[in-house]
């Protein structure tokens, strides 16, 4: 036993004791663990016998008295003599003492321990002669629910004068638990996790809480849930075990349900405290014992309660089975966000009179737990459940609604078990009511139809303008009556669909409202659109006529209906008019579908009308306004543009195309002669880039994409401070626009703005998966009723899923829009993605504006876009090569043959030239055996496998001194070992293997950086052989690189797309590449301390001779000639590889990674060359992998993150940007402002962030990225002043890497919030100021000296002064970090 | 370990209940080990793994149930049972 200097026994944490330590050190000032209790004692209390009493059980108990001693390695515990004062405070005169109590009783519990002096707080409360108040509070480190019963039950015994029992030490079942012998592992393992699991959404989509602040709300439970439950626990389909158990298991999993309803997470991980108390000792043992472990279980909202509990119950035995003292991990408890508390800890009377009991709520819990849910008995077996909710919950939920949601679910379950999880409504009436009335738009009375209210405005106005060129109301309702006799005239019926395919001009406005006239609808199709769709659309609309100009007249040629050309109606005959039917089809709107085929969605006159009849008003005001027609006609965005204006009484001021990439909204800035823009964000972020000042324009309508609150202030400072921004939202299927907010920089303050509010007549629905209307601050799909589109034309199935009827109010349809969104209390609504684009890491959903507003802040920086790049299954594999279309960049051609295919077949016949004769081989052998001045004239890399060892054999006929190498990375085979072995004997070669201490720090960084393991392993053995080949003298290394891998990395189709390179100017691409590889500074050079090679001198006096360069010889030959002449055997105990056991971890953690595997280029290329059949290419794409061994190994190297860090997505940004700016400063901007888990795992920089023609950005035409955040480490610079020194120790030390640069990102190398608290604790012995959240504001030792350096306290750490002192924004960026 | 592979599971059984989970309170082999309270949910899944570990059997969930860990003798007829 470790004792104090005087000599009072000592004791390590427990398990339990350290995660509640580790949390409390986050925030010391914060009553986190403080569990307070309130006992109201009804009888006449004698203050010194109590407090006689107290001392009694102070005295018996060591765990009541434990106090803490912190070390930078461990803390003890140590129980010194009982001391206390007894604090009595008489209530029993103020005018009302009951709450005199709670107020005194609150502000107590919240104060915060001096773990080194006392772990408890207790005083007696007068309220009344005959009623006073026992309060009593202990850290949690000192106790837990049946601990706090046992004082309670000590107390009233010594009270009522009784000896009391000789009570067990905590002090020695700690010390016991320290020396246990117990094996863990497999529970410790349990815990874990499976691979791959990602940490749960927080709780009603809010972001990790960084506050502990949180209140209790009792949870209604009485009545029909009382009895509910009473029944519950005896039917006999619920049944765990015994009645305790039942009852647990019941009221987990319609909480496992909640959790599920408020998160949408189909795998929820619930914490649940064990009680650990197995021995009668251990329950009369004062102290903490409880130990908190996840249940990890998965919900299906289309299943039952029945079968959840049945789930609940499979996981119960896991929880039961592992949950044993001592077992708790760091992993477990980190993907915990909402915990179930079941405690039964009987209180009973006090010394012979009545009492009762109370657990006080101390204002605070872990954040990282969104709410807690309390089953507790502690009185008369009586049931009573609470919930504490994070306080950072409050703005976006309504609070006093989320015991209902829970209790509507519990209800379900008892009342019903076979109900299903998805269908049950959760809110309950009055927060339903609350929720229906700000879902509705403002009513709206039946508009008149567009055609009556354009004739309707004054003739003489100008309707509509290019130029100088005008057409008046009177003028354009001619010219539309010219239209419409001609489109007559031609055939085109009340019900036809006109395609109007052209580029923008004055006249298009009349030829649009002719076909309206005709009753028909018009189709539009922007100019610029490719004749195969344009014919598609055509075809698939069944368009009866087309209007077109001469630049788009060829594309319609193919099409076998009557063309009139826009601007000469020939109106021979004039016709009426059509009455309108409200309900026929206005318009039709072709979009990209995702399958690829366009997808037309029909908008009829009355959608269309009442758009318009809200449009006009919520944009341009009352009075007529000029809108800007410049946007694609494709996109429904124009329909503002053309029709808001019309009945306005303004003009619409048409702006022609001005090229292929279409950028007509510079000429809308630059002319500044309109009052209202409706345009995407994207464009408008080139017109803030652009910088010019407006006057007339004094209105912008934002759709089409998500709006951030940034571009809105960038807006209003470059273009003018009082223009009036409106974020309006609505996919084509809601006609145009169905919601609208206008953005106030006071109110905006988030990063995206808000869509606000539903337009007139629609109503606007958060829904869960099963169409239930979603609490306030839950996030769901965005559904929209009222004006709705029609459909989808001639897709009658698409149009059933997506138009669904309303199970919430029979006989209406409601479109669903796969866009999420929620409800904030406040009536705002936010929009927050698509349902399929989600991006989360680690369970956390990303704001992607978030990013994007950190990197706009940067100056030079003209447009950002976010992109989320996801895993997913291959569709197809390349018809020749197999290679699968989930590997990035590569397009596929129509007939099924990839890029790379289709590109070889053009320069293989050039790239040959690459490639030489076997006698050049042995003159460069030669040569090289001349030039080496030691014992060897050439080294080999022998790897074992097929393709070197056979290059083995062939180098061996030249009959050289030569030492074969080998990197030994302690997973090459036994089978491998042995071939190598003999091998080297059969040739008669000197052999060594080749060691490096850092090998498995090297797997784990190649993993971080690449996804692999080769990457980190080849950049080992070049650095060791070239060290070898430098000091032995050696001239020249010999590889077996096959020649898939010269095309691989070499011959790429890039390399011969302009022109023939010489083989001269090969080998100097390749020398030059192999120079900058290894004057790389990358993590894993570091690991090998490999500055010596980076100025490339090695190079000049070492030359790499790659055998298959000049000998071609096929796989089935290979395989041949080693089995028939080489003492070669094929191992069996690698899977694929031929020497290799940690290959199959790469290939496990690439495919989960980056999505696809990382032989599939590599093989692509073999079955190209003819080295392997497309086949046995997918054949061996598809191996299995051993997941056990393969966790196995990760765990064996170190590898600390989850393998899908991200839920296999990837979030890439893509930054346009003036030249000067570079990715330091964009990385240093994101990682100042963007919490660690939202950084992109790229930026990259591009000339400028592509739009498609509709002016939102294309991301088909975004490049791939090149670069990771591994790769992006800061070049290496040495530590120059003392401080710095220091810390580059401190850090070497807690992140276990020698050679840590002034530059280097924390969180780059490895850091996490541990390591943090680590080095500021080593920081601080070592005499520097360094609070411990300073590393994540401060994250590279050069700013992190300069930061000690700085603070004015920089002294020598004194015993007296904490060793970290942590303010409120410390907290809060410890939390951000830990979460 | 060695001594006690020579014990009958019986004695086993008891002795791993009477020294982890009793503190050494004698127990009958008859006694009623749940109802009594002597060892509730937690302390029969620690009995549950002594049990597969010693005797090498698998106790599958729906198993773990109030009839076979009642008392010493029920979960020996239990083991000897799975055993058998």
């Amino acid at each position: 036993m470790t004792t104090l200097s005087d000599n009072s026994p000592t004791a390590p944490l427990t398990p339990a004791q350290d995660v509640l330590w580790t949390g409390q050190q986050l925030a010391p000032d914060a009553a986190l663990y403080n569990m307070g209790w309130r006992f109201d004692l009804y009888q006449e209390i004698d203050p010194d016998r109590f407090a006689a009493a107290f001392r009694t059980v102070l005295e018996q108990h060591d765990g009541l008295r434990l106090v803490f001693q912190p070390a930078a390695q461990a803390v003890l515990q140590h129980a010194p003599e009982a001391s206390f004062d007894l604090d009595v405070i008489d209530l029993s005169d103020e005018a009302d003492p009951d709450s005199a109590a709670d107020a005194w009783i609150t502000d107590r519990v919240s104060r915060a321990f001096d773990l080194s002096r006392a772990a408890y707080d207790l005083a007696l409360l007068r309220v009344r002669a005959d009623h006073w108040i026992w309060y009593f509070n202990q850290h949690h480190l000192t106790t837990d629910g049946a601990s706090a019963a046992l004082v309670f039950s000590e107390m009233s015994k010594a009270y009522a004068g009784q000896p009391l029992d000789d009570a067990p030490s905590y002090l020695a079942h700690a010390n016991a638990l320290a020396s246990g012998t117990e094996d863990l592992a497999a529970s410790q393992a349990y815990w874990q996790g499976a691979p791959g699991l990602t940490t749960p959404t927080p709780l009603y989509g809010g972001r990790p809480a960084t506050d502990p602040s949180s209140r209790r709300v009792s949870v209604p439970f009485s009545g029909v849930l009382e009895e509910g439950l009473a029944r519950a626990v005896k039917n006999p389909d619920l049944q765990v075990f015994n009645a305790q158990l039942t009852e647990f298991a019941i009221l987990f999993t319609a909480f496992a349900a909640f959790v599920h309803r408020v998160t949408g997470d189909t795998r929820v991980s619930i914490g649940a405290p064990a009680h650990n108390r197995l021995t009668p000792d251990a329950r009369k043992t004062v102290g903490l014992f409880v130990e908190t472990f996840p249940i990890d279980i998965e919900v299906d909202p289309a299943e039952s309660f029945q079968e959840l509990f049945d789930k609940t119950k499979t996981a119960l035995g896991g929880y039961l089975r592992h949950a044993r003292p001592g077992a708790s991990t760091g992993a477990a408890a980190k993907r915990i966000t909402a915990v179930f508390n079941y405690i039964t800890a009987e209180i009973g009377d006090f010394a012979g009179h009545a009492a009762r009991t109370k657990w006080v709520h101390a204002g605070a819990h872990d954040p990282r737990h969104g709410v807690r849910l309390h089953a507790m008995r502690f009185q008369d077996n009586a049931l009573t459940l609470a919930l504490d909710i994070n306080d950072g919950l409050a703005d976006k939920t309504a609070f006093e609604y989320i015991p209902n949601h829970f209790t509507a679910l519990l209800g379900a379950l008892l009342e019903a078990p076979e109900r299903r999880i998805g269908d049950i409504p959760m809110c309950a009436t009055e927060e339903a009511t609350r929720i229906a009335v700000l879902c509705s738009g403002a009513p709206q009375a039946s508009p008149l139809d567009i055609l009556t209210r354009i004739a309707s405005q004054a003739p003489h106005a100008v309707a509509v303008r290019e130029g100088v060129e005008t057409m008046t109301y009177a003028g354009l309702a001619d010219r539309a009556a010219e239209y419409r006799a001609d489109l007559a005239n031609r055939g085109v019926a009340p019900g036809d669909f006109v395609l109007v395919h052209c580029q923008r001009a004055l006249d298009l406005v009349p030829a649009l409202l002719g076909v309206l006239s005709c009753c028909a609808a018009f189709v539009p199709v922007a100019a610029n659109t490719p004749k195969a769709r344009v014919e598609e659309i055509a075809r698939l609309a069944g368009v009866t006529a087309i209007i077109t100009d001469p630049t788009t007249l060829e594309a319609v040629q193919g099409i076998d209906v009557p063309t009139l050309l826009l601007g000469s109606p020939s109106a021979a005959e004039l016709v009426s008019s059509q009455p309108i039917d409200p309900g026929a089809t206005a318009y039709a709107i072709f979009t990209s579908g995702s399958t690829g085929t366009p997808k037309g969605v029909a908008v009829t006159h009355e959608g269309l009308a009442r758009y318009i009849d809200w449009a006009a008003d919520a944009f341009g005001g009352t009075g007529p306004a000029d809108y800007a027609l410049f946007s694609s006609l494709s996109f429904d965005l124009t329909i503002t543009s053309i029709f808001a204006p019309l009945v306005s009484g303004g003009t619409v001021v048409v702006y022609p195309e001005t090229g292929p990439s279409d950028l007509a909204v510079l000429d809308v800035f630059a002319d500044d002669a309109v009052d209202v823009v409706k345009l995407t964000p994207s464009h408008l972020s080139l017109i803030v880039a652009q910088g010019t000042p407006v006057k007339t324009i004094r209105s912008l309508v934002l759709g089409g994409e998500n709006l951030t609150t940034a571009l809105c202030r960038q807006a209003q400072q470059t273009l003018s401070p009082d223009i009036v921004i409106a974020n309006e939202y609505g996919p084509t299927e809601g006609v145009v626009g169905c919601m609208i907010h206008r953005f106030d920089g006071a109110v905006d303050t988030g990063i995206s703005v808000p869509i606000g509010r539903p337009a007139d007549g629609v109503e606007i629905t958060i829904r869960d998966a099963g169409l239930n209307t979603v609490p306030f601050g839950a996030i769901g799909e965005i559904c929209i009723g009222g004006r709705l589109a029609r459909g989808y034309i001639g897709r009658a199935e698409l149009t059933d899923e997506k138009f669904v009827a309303d199970p919430i109010a029979p006989g209406a349809r409601i479109y669903r829009t796969g866009d999420l969104g929620r409800l904030l209390p406040t009536g705002v609504f936010e929009y927050l993605g698509r349902a399929d684009a989600q991006l989360k890491v680690g369970g956390v959903r990303i704001e992607p504006a978030e990013v994007e507003a950190a990197l706009r802040s940067v100056l030079g920086v003209r447009g950002v876009h976010i992109h989320a790049r996801t895993t997913r299954a291959p569709a197809k594999a390349c018809t020749r090569c197999g290679l699968p279309d989930t590997y990035p960049g590569v397009a596929f051609h129509d007939d099924g043959l990839c890029a790379i295919c289709a590109a070889y077949d053009g320069y293989k016949d050039r790239a040959q030239s690459y490639f030489q004769t076997p006698d050049i081989l042995t003159d460069k052998i030669n040569a090289a055996a001349d030039k080496s001045t030691g014992e060897f004239d050439l080294i080999m890399l022998l790897s074992g496998g097929k393709d070197s060892t056979y290059a083995a054999y062939r180098l061996a006929e030249h009959g050289k001194r030569v030492l074969a190498l080998t990197l030994d990375n302690g997973y090459i085979s036994d089978g491998a070992m042995a071939n190598i072995r003999r091998v080297a004997s059969d040739l008669g070669w000197d052999h060594r293997f080749m060691h490096t201490d850092a090998m498995n720090q090297i797997f784990v960084e190649s993993l971080k950086a690449h996804s692999n393991v080769c990457q980190g392993c080849f950049k080992a053995i070049y650095t060791l052989a070239l060290r070898i080949a430098r000091d032995e003298g050696v001239a020249a290394i010999v590889t077996g690189l096959s020649r898939g891998q010269f095309f691989e990395t070499r011959l790429t189709p890039e390399l011969f797309q302009a022109g023939t390179p010489s083989t001269g100017e090969i080998e100097h691409l390749v020398d030059t590449a192999r120079r900058q590889y290894h004057a790389q500074d990358d993590a894993v050079s570091r690991l090998l301390c490999a500055s010596d090679l980076q100025d490339g001198a090695v190079l000049d006096a070492v030359q790499f001779l790659d055998i298959y360069r000049y000998i071609d010889v096929p796989v089935s030959k290979i395989y041949r000639f080693l089995s028939e002449r080489a003492s070669w055997i094929r191992p069996e105990d690698t899977g694929r590889s031929t020497n290799c056991l940690i290959n199959d971890v790469g290939i496990f953690v690439h495919g989960k990674r980056e999505g696809f595997h990382n032989y599939a280029l590599p093989y692509s290329w073999d079955v190209r060359l003819g080295h392997k059949t497309r086949h046995e290419a997918l054949d061996e794409l598809n191996d299995e992998i051993d997941e056990a061994r393969v966790t196995e190994i990760l765990s064996e190297i170190g590898f600390d993150e989850p393998v899908s860090p991200d839920g296999a997505t990837r979030i890439v940004a893509y930054v346009a940007a003036d030249g000067g700016t570079d990715l330091g400063q964009l990385w240093e901007a994101v990682r100042a402002k963007v919490v660690p888990e939202a950084l992109p795992s790229d930026i990259v920089l591009v000339d400028e962030i592509p739009l498609t023609t509709n002016g939102k950005v294309d991301t088909a035409r975004l490049p791939l990225p090149t670069r990771d955040r591994a790769g992006n480490r800061a070049p290496y610079r040495a530590p120059s002043s003392t401080a710095e020194e220091t810390l580059a120790g401190v850090f070497a030390e807690v992140l276990g890497q020698p050679r840590i640069g002034v530059d280097d990102n924390f969180y780059d190398i490895g850091g996490d919030s541990l390591a943090a608290i680590q080095i500021a604790i080593l920081a601080n012995e070592a005499g520097l100021s360094v609070p411990a959240t300073a590393v994540f504001e401060h994250p590279t030792i050069a700013r992190l000296a300069k930061a000690a350096e700085a603070s004015a306290a920089a002294q020598v750490v004194t015993p007296e002064t904490p060793l970290i002192e942590l303010d409120d924004e410390d907290l809060a960026g410890i939390a951000r970090a830990l979460s | 370990m060695s001594d006690q592979t020579a014990l009958d599971p019986k004695s086993m059984i008891r002795d791993f209940i009477v020294s982890k989970l009793l503190n050494g309170r004698a127990i009958a082999d008859d006694e009623n080990l749940l109802l009594s309270g002597l060892i509730d949910s937690l302390g029969v899944f620690e009995l549950v793994a002594f049990l597969e570990k010693t005797f090498s059997i698998a106790v599958p969930l729906d198993e773990v149930v109030l009839e076979n860990f009642t008392s010493v003798a029920t979960i020996e007829a239990y083991v000897a049972a799975k055993k058998a």
